[in-house]
């Protein structure tokens, strides 16, 4: 049942009473709207409304930036080694330092305090106070703070039991208590509660699961999400910028 | 035969903030939609509208992809910068119920056009009640800039629908 384009069957106005409660004749009831009201409600052309629209997806876009952030696979690996020690059968770099380009040739750097690797399974490594700088697909730089992780480099995967958090110069920022991200498969799902903030909203979930590189966001027991149309237009019409379409007309 | 009178709903376009909570959110970029499921409430204001699920559909890029541009864009205006979706439709299903400040309609759908601005909210049977007064109908379109409301009966095929209408004596001079 499309009501969609019930406005538009304007007819011209009986005159009836301005306010209060009445029934007006009519065989079947057609949508009668003020022709005057029609049309002062199409002359903004591109709807104000739409405008200053609830960007609900944006703030879905704050989800898929921490997928995205982590889910641009490094290509080439470097792993630098300042100094490495071997101590109970562990092999124990101390500052390692890791860079590489993503798959659209984009610099990354990764530094942690420490990176622990048993020497019976050389693929997972265990890095303690990671701090590293992912470039974001709409230029923006993501900076991610990690007390610890670990990553294995056959599955392809990174774990955190320790909370994280991902902040980008642009005021977008998401702290997950823990994560498991799969950079194979293009997700990562959390458990704990999640909190992601972009510059005049912010969703609370109490878990959160990303797919298909960011395509589908979960978001689940519990979701709450704040906005501040003010600071969402401001936001928008700060980048938006000449071609923010039909101008700023305040009404 | 319809019924006008006045109503403030939910009206995005002024700054007050606004608050959803839901038990789930979805979020699907591919269909463009973002799903809100389970005790699904919006507050903004004075206005409070509740419902069992609520489907946002969006146009433009929630998310700016890299090098996987759709070719024919449809909106090209909306943007490329992520985060500049517009939403073009809301749609409220499972019961819903719409409280402003001197007001509350309840029906079984809703859908808010951008477009139009006009909220509609439909059902068996669609209440709209202010203080003693009830008003009930199938119907029930808002203009969502000047909260202009209008009850249309049941009328389609059947018989001339009527609007059932229930006055409290004395409250007409409220």
């Amino acid at each position: 049942m499309s009501n969609t384009a019930m406005v538009d069957q304007t007819q011209a106005p009986q005159n009836r009473a301005a306010s209060g409660l009445h029934s007006s004749a009519g065989a079947q009831p057609t949508e009668r709207v003020d022709a005057q009201f029609a049309s002062a409600a199409r002359h903004s052309g591109r709807v104000r409304l739409l405008k200053i629209a609830l960007p609900l997806a944006a703030l879905a876009m704050a989800g898929a930036f921490a997928a995205y952030s982590f889910l641009s696979s490094p290509v080439a690996i470097g792993f630098d080694l300042s100094s490495t020690a071997i101590r109970d059968g562990k092999l124990v770099m101390a500052a390692p330092k890791l860079e590489g380009y993503t798959t659209d040739n984009l610099p990354y750097a990764m530094t942690a305090a420490r990176a622990v690797q048993d020497a019976s399974n050389t693929n997972v490594i265990e890095l303690e106070d990671i701090d590293a700088t992912v470039p974001m697909t709409d230029g923006t730089v993501a900076k991610i703070d990690a007390r610890k992780a670990i990553y294995d480099r056959l599955s392809n995967t990174i774990m955190l039991n320790d909370p994280m958090t991902l902040s980008t110069d642009d005021g977008k920022s998401a702290t997950f208590q823990s994560a498991n991200i799969d950079m194979g498969k293009g997700t990562l799902v959390t458990e704990q509660p999640v909190v992601l903030r972009i510059k005049g909203a912010s969703i609370d979930a109490g878990k959160m699961s990303i797919a298909e590189n960011g395509k589908v966001i979960v978001f689940d027991n519990r979701v709450q999400m704040n906005l501040d149309p003010g600071q969402l237009n401001a936001g928008r019409a700060g980048n938006a910028g000449s071609q923010s379409p039909g101008g700023q007309s305040n009404e | 035969q319809q019924s006008q009178s006045r109503m403030t709903s939910l009206n995005l376009s002024n700054d007050q903030p606004i608050q959803i909570e839901s038990d789930k959110l979805e979020v699907r970029d591919n269909d463009r939609q973002a799903i809100f499921t389970g005790n699904v409430s919006v507050v903004q204001g004075e206005t409070l509208m509740k419902a069992g699920k609520m489907t946002v559909y969006y146009v433009g890029q929630a998310m700016a992809r890299d090098g996987q541009q759709k070719p024919a864009e449809t909106q090209p205006a909306a943007g490329a910068t992520p985060g500049s979706a517009d939403i073009e439709r809301i749609e409220v299903d499972g019961k819903v119920y719409v409280k402003s400040e001197s007001q509350v309609a309840t029906g079984d759908r809703a859908t808010f056009d951008m477009k139009s601005e006009v909220l509609t909210l439909t059902g068996k049977e669609v209440v709209l009640t202010e203080g003693e007064n009830v008003i009930v109908g199938c119907r029930l379109n808002v203009q969502m800039k000047t909260g202009q409301a209008q009850l249309d009966g049941c009328g389609g095929t059947q018989s001339g629908g009527r609007v059932k209408m229930l006055l409290q004596p004395g409250s007409q001079n409220r």
